[in-house]
């Protein structure tokens, strides 16, 4: 038997390489994203509880616990930015792969919470980041925090970010 | 012969107070090294808890020839007296250092330094806690903020190299960094430590990445306002903090707490140390990879914090701690879930130390970097980490506060201050917790949850609130409780150690200065020197065992 033209055709995609390596990292990124968790005070506390415990987060195979700012999907920030730890932060931002999208925990990542008076703290984390998803709390408890996610996760299957947002509002 | 008049006799030139419990000793900045050495040596004050400086600038109560003082705050650990040494200095003026009497001065000096601007001889002026481009000092009271133009840089710490290191070792030398993107579990500092091998040789730490401002903020609020801020300084143990804070606003004011209310404070710090411990000692396996041990210690966690939520509703931070006692009382069938769920415990405990107590890979901290008594007072240490090392000191046992004294428990000591006897410290306090728990539940008394003493309470009890009422109401919520001018000290047995609240008023419903004095800082404080010339896996089982909460080192 032949195979004949239209047969081929109907059995095989053509594509560029580019464009099926971007399909193939979403993909593997919507089963399994990688988190860099960065987590400093209270909400750290919470945020373990929610990767130990077992109703949440790890059954939907997930990401390894230490994880390089360079193979993740995505950052987790939770607790206050102080001046001294930005550069940190900005460095981590920098290194994080593309689209970087951030999720910011807690009443310190979105605005300051307690401290927003004081004089050592950036008063939220979208001064200074595209942030995609704010989990309110002081601190959020861990079925927040999955909600967060599954909000987080369903801007990852349509590829939105605010980071794309912002790159093609400067260009 | 007591304390005050021993202390008369050996400086009989100058000034010695009593307040309150504390006795209060003003030197000149000339002699005060002498005379902390003489308290050091000869008179048994022998662990610094505390400097603290403060800047009378706009202090209406007490005018002062000059702006700022530095407080000295030692401990007498046989009689249980605090002294506090004071020296009022003016802004140009140099005082000693006594970083060779206290290990545990060196930050605390630096910290006072920073934070007034004031010269402490043989100090360089390097930032411990603020960004290096804010201007000027943070706690002066006329300071406003301002940055210079250059941003806050990527702080880099650097080895020099020193003469007695050979060229082939310069070699092999490597630095390994250990930054906060490891994540959650620890905390916020950057580590840097040099090693050869795998065997650490110097290692230099970084704080103040969580450095919030917390002192300065609470010179802002009213007493009731401060609670979350505290609250929020060890996280691992809110209530701990909320109720130390609340307790030294009521010794301040002069208010009895009901029974009850004290009972529940109780409760409530017990469950919260256990919870802090089960954090540390869960954070700790899992540094070690000890995956199953650490999961019951999360379990663990999750009960205890099942039990606030019962309380009052939130897993971590809490809304029930009011100055005068407490906003909640115990719901319906509390008790019993809590006796469940302390039988629950003791099993998992029991569980965990049948995993961890004699396995090989958790013996081999024993004896590993280990403190000795003297050298952990040297470092200012108090609780847990202090009693590993073998002194029986317990602020619930030694200066008894609401009803420990009533209540039976023991104190559980180590030998060699390493890693191990902190495991088995903490772990036999948390079941020592549980007793106390379950001793106060068996007795717990009836009656009010809160005062009703009217410097506090709202007017309640008629149906018709008279406009007095209304203006009473008003100034409470405006103005706060006013405090007599003067200065107040408050200690609790924090999961940590001594958390103490250094108050001084000034007539008014807020604070004219609060220093914190949070357990950690001074425990911190220690790690670099203690991991010399071990391994790096023991190096970060000591990190762990310390339990070094940022939120207390930066505030």
């Amino acid at each position: 038997m032949t195979l004949s033209n239209d047969l081929l055709d109907r059995l095989v995609v053509t594509t560029n390489k580019n464009s099926f390596i971007e399909w193939l990292d979403r993909r593997a990124r919507d089963n399994s994203p990688w988190v860099f968790p960065f987590g400093l005070s209270c909400c750290a506390l919470e945020h373990t509880a929610t990767f130990g415990s077992n109703n949440l987060m790890t059954q939907s195979s997930f990401s390894p616990a230490r994880v390089k700012p360079e193979d993740a999907d995505m950052m987790i920030f939770g607790g206050s930015i102080s001046l001294k730890l930005l550069p940190i932060l900005q460095d981590f931002h920098k290194r994080l792969k593309e689209p970087k999208w951030v999720m910011g925990i807690g009443a310190c990542a979105a605005s300051g919470g307690l401290y927003a008076d004081g004089y050592s703290v950036v008063p939220g984390l979208n001064l200074e980041f595209p942030v995609d998803v704010y989990v309110p709390g002081c601190p959020p408890d861990p079925t927040q925090l999955n909600h967060g996610f599954e909000l987080l996760r369903d801007r990852m299957k349509n590829n939105i970010s605010r980071w794309h947002a912002e790159q093609e509002r400067t260009v | 012969m007591n304390i005050l008049e021993t202390i008369k006799s050996s400086f009989p030139g100058l000034n010695v107070t009593q307040m309150g419990p504390d006795f209060e000793l003003e030197v000149s900045s000339v002699s005060l090294y002498d005379v902390l050495k003489i308290l050091k040596r000869e008179q048994g004050f022998i662990l610094l808890l505390d400097i603290i400086g403060v800047d009378y600038l706009k202090c209406s109560s007490q005018p002062k020839e000059k702006r700022f003082s530095v407080i000295y705050h030692l401990l007498h650990m046989e009689a249980h007296t605090r002294l506090r040494v004071k020296v009022n200095i003016n802004e140009n003026e140099t005082i000693a250092s006594i970083k060779d009497l206290w290990s545990a001065a060196t930050w605390a000096e630096q910290e006072v330094a920073e934070m007034y601007g004031l010269e402490f001889e043989q100090h360089k002026a390097k930032k411990l806690l603020t960004p290096s481009h804010l201007k000027g000092f943070a706690l002066r009271k006329d300071w406003q903020p301002s940055f210079s133009s250059k941003p806050q840089e990527f702080s880099n710490i650097e080895f020099p190299w020193l003469a007695d290191i050979s060229d082939d070792e310069r070699l092999c030398r490597k630095v390994v960094d250990l930054n906060p993107s490891n994540p959650a579990i620890q905390g916020t500092f950057i580590v840097k430590a040099e090693v050869l091998g795998t065997v650490v040789k110097r290692a230099k730490v970084e704080i103040g990445l969580q450095h919030r401002g917390v002192e300065k903020l609470c010179e802002s609020k009213l007493f009731g306002q401060i609670i979350p801020l505290a609250e929020r300084l060890n996280y691992s143990s809110p209530m701990i903090g909320a109720i130390a804070w609340a307790k030294t606003v009521e010794t301040a004011l002069g208010i009895e707490l009901t029974d009850r209310a004290q009972a529940l404070r109780m409760i409530m710090m017990e469950l919260s140390r256990a919870l802090d411990h089960a954090t540390c000692l869960g954070s700790m396996a899992s540094d070690l990879r000890a995956w199953d041990a650490s999961a019951i210690f999360s379990r663990i966690r999750e009960h205890i914090s099942n039990l606030f939520v019962a309380y009052h509703g939130a897993r971590l931070m809490g809304p029930s701690v009011r100055i005068g006692g407490m906003i909640q009382d115990l719901p319906v069938g509390w008790v019993t879930q809590c006796l469940e769920t302390i039988n629950i415990i003791q099993t998992e405990l029991s569980e965990v130390t049948s995993l961890l107590t004699r396995a090989p890979s958790w013996l081999v901290f024993h004896g590993e970097a280990g403190l000795s008594a003297a050298q952990a007072l040297d470092w200012g240490m108090t609780g847990p980490c202090l009693r590993a090392c073998g002194v029986n000191y317990d602020l619930r046992k030694n200066s008894p506060y609401y009803f420990y004294q009533d209540v039976e428990f023991d104190v559980p000591l180590g030998i060699n201050g390493d890693p191990y006897d902190r495991y088995l410290v903490r772990v036999e306090e948390m079941l020592q917790s549980l007793r106390i728990i379950s001793q106060v539940l068996d007795h717990i008394p009836s009656g009010h949850i809160q005062t009703d003493d009217p410097r506090l309470a709202k007017p309640t009890g008629s149906m018709r609130l008279t406009s007095a009422d209304y203006a009473k109401h008003f100034d409470l919520h405006q103005n706060g409780t006013p405090l007599k001018s003067g200065e107040y000290y408050s200690f609790i047995e924090s999961s940590n150690g001594e958390l103490g609240f250094f108050l001084i008023s000034d007539g008014e419903g807020r604070p004219y200065r609060l220093k914190i004095r949070g357990p950690s800082f001074y425990h911190f404080q220690s790690f670099p020197s203690s991991i010399e010339n071990i391994s790096l896996g023991s190096a970060a089982a000591v990190l762990a065992s310390l339990n070094a909460i940022t939120g207390e080192i930066d505030r």
